[in-house]
């Protein structure tokens, strides 16, 4: 094989990632001449959706967008809504919320790590295949997840699309008793997610530094979920109702999901971003196990996104049990909110990254328009530079299937999830 | 812990619930407390149906099933009827196939396994159970009771 070879590499359907896309690559003069990250999966308009509809089914509806990261959505909407209301829930309901949120990192990362990232850099086809030589692994990871649902359903009242979420704060508050029990067995997981970061970090990921921008919240204080100004490590910092004025979303002609650049550029929203941009508000015990890596961050090898998946697991740990061990049941689990006219913004950390929302409502809290920008929409572009980037220095003179296999590996490092953008993925290579 | 576990799994979408109802017309008729059997109505388990297997001696998994037979017969699964599409794993493309594959992998596969599937044919949101899904109910929680009896032994996991 020679880079003189016409080649056309066809993923019609890319595998272990959640949604509906396909890959197409021509490579003609060993160059690669066209590269599209194709997501043909129909747009859902939950925006249109929304129209029309009470502030008060907000939250319910838009959980519905994902069943993996709900809470995330929720989480941008109710901030967005309480904004335009001018409603303040208080203390423990900001408390609560960080809990919830610490819910569902965990379960998304550890997801994504075992399920779907893991299996290609130790050679497997599948999270079964991988179970049957490291079931210890894949033992720890599903007991991860399973508790992060839990802590999900202590807050949401279910693990996936739960209900327990309203502007102004939660519907129910938990007892004393459900809350000492999940914490008891959040403290106890601590030393598995502590092990966890040491042994993503041990697995053969390639070694492939790039050039690109991280953008994540930050806080004064805290690692960011909730709150903070949208920065980059290229000088960004923005409050979150200024997002137009740097950010804009295109439509391509090969996707349903919307492509976001950042003053026109492509650029990294996820655990990456959020870790390069914010190590120094991570616990101690947290930035120890991640020093004891040996990996530096801020680090410019995206393949260090599993690493950092696990180091927010440690983190989301930790942060659930700071936060339940304080834990007294409040007189309410939230204040009472006025619909009003106006226009608010809400802007949290998903597990994939940046979740940008926008609301405007009438005097009575019906929403006249919303716009949502989910994580993965805002990764597609960085994830068609990445390709070019990983396969040109892994060789495009490589074997079909290698390229192809390498394609789809740096497409799952980033956790797209093609259901929310769109709201799954075919290769297609061409050589020429 | 009981030795025979019972999961009725559907979600709550018409007929989809047969599972469901399968458990709740066996503990309204007593059966589970006659024979000492534990069941849970699980909603689309997923990666969690390994756990939820997890140290039984015998699972009977209760699931709605579209075979090409008329709704509401009743069929029992030998295990390879399940196909697995490996290449296509994600969280939400992960059934009752790939869970049972991964417990098989992690070890936590009962040592005997019956699989029932209820033939369906709608799935409406918010619509109550056909009467042919109602009629499939009755007859499979008649034939697990028949086996929680010994009436008919299950094919090895």
């Amino acid at each position: 094989m020679n880079g003189q070879r016409e080649v056309a590499i066809r993923v019609p359907v890319l595998a272990r990632v959640e949604g509906e896309g396909a890959l197409e690559i021509d490579i003609r003069e060993g160059r690669i001449d066209e590269l599209r990250l194709r997501i043909y999966e129909p747009p859902r308009f939950f925006e249109k959706l929304l129209e029309g509809r009470s502030y008060e089914e907000v939250p319910d509806l838009v959980a519905r967008i994902c069943g993996i990261c709900p809470v995330a959505y929720q989480m941008s909407a109710v901030h967005a809504l309480e904004q335009i209301f001018a409603a303040t829930p208080g203390p423990w309901v900001r408390a609560m919320r960080r809990a919830l949120y610490c819910g569902e990192w965990i379960e998304s990362h550890a997801l994504h790590i075992h399920l779907l990232a893991a299996p290609d850099f130790l050679g497997y086809e599948s999270v079964i295949a991988m179970a049957a030589d490291h079931p210890d692994v894949v033992r720890r990871g599903l007991a991860l997840q399973g508790l992060g649902n839990d802590l999900i359903r202590l807050l949401g009242g279910r693990s996936v699309h739960p209900i327990g979420v309203r502007a102004g704060g939660f519907h129910r508050a938990p007892t004393r008793d459900e809350v000492r029990a999940i914490t008891a067995r959040l403290r106890a997981a601590e030393p598995e997610a502590r092990a966890l970061v040491a042994w993503a970090a041990a697995l053969p990921l390639p070694h492939d530094a790039q050039d690109f921008v991280s953008v994540a919240l930050r806080h004064p204080h805290e690692y960011p979920m909730n709150e903070g100004r949208i920065v980059s490590d290229r000088g960004l910092d923005i409050d979150i109702a200024a997002f137009d004025q740097r950010f804009a979303e295109t439509q391509v002609a090969h996707s349903t999901a919307l492509h976001a650049l950042l003053d026109g550029a492509p650029y990294l929203v996820g655990p990456l971003a959020r870790v390069n941009l914010n190590a120094d508000r991570l616990p101690a015990p947290v930035r120890e196990a991640l020093r004891a890596t040996g990996i530096d961050f801020p680090s410019r090898n995206l393949f260090h996104s599993i690493v950092a998946r696990a180091a927010e697991i440690h983190y989301a740990l930790l942060e659930a049990v700071r936060i339940l061990e304080a834990y007294d049941p409040p007189p309410s689990p939230g204040v009472a909110v006025s619909p009003c006219a106006g226009v608010g913004f809400g802007c949290t950390e998903a597990p994939r990254g940046l979740l940008w929302h926008r609301y405007e409502t009438d005097a009575a809290g019906l929403i006249r328009a919303a716009r949502i920008v989910p994580p993965t929409s805002q990764n597609q572009a960085r994830i068609e530079e990445d390709l070019r980037c990983s396969l040109e220095a892994f060789g495009l003179d490589q074997p079909d299937a290698a390229l192809r296999q390498r394609a789809e590996t740096v497409i799952r490092n980033y956790d797209p999830c093609i259901s929310c953008a769109t709201h799954f993925l075919r290769l297609e290579v061409r050589r020429g | 812990m009981s030795a025979v576990r019972i999961l009725g799994i559907g979600s709550p979408h018409g007929d989809d619930r047969v599972g469901w109802a399968v458990v709740e017309a066996l503990a309204a008729s007593g059966a589970l407390a006659r024979h000492a059997a534990e069941a849970l109505c699980c909603d689309r388990p997923g990666l969690r149906l390994a756990a939820l297997l997890a140290g039984a001696e015998h699972a009977i998994l209760v699931d709605a099933l579209r075979g090409g037979g008329p709704p509401g017969r009743v069929r029992w699964l030998a295990p390879g009827e399940l196909a697995v599409q490996p290449d296509q794993l994600s969280a939400h493309g992960f059934g009752v196939a790939e869970g049972l594959a991964l417990a098989r992998a992690l070890g936590t596969l009962p040592r005997r396994l019956s699989v029932i599937g209820i033939e369906i044919a709608t799935t409406r949101p918010d619509a109550p159970l056909s009467a042919a899904a109602r009629a499939g109910v009755a007859a499979a929680a008649a034939e697990i009771e028949r086996e929680l009896a010994g009436g008919r032994a299950a094919p090895p996991a």
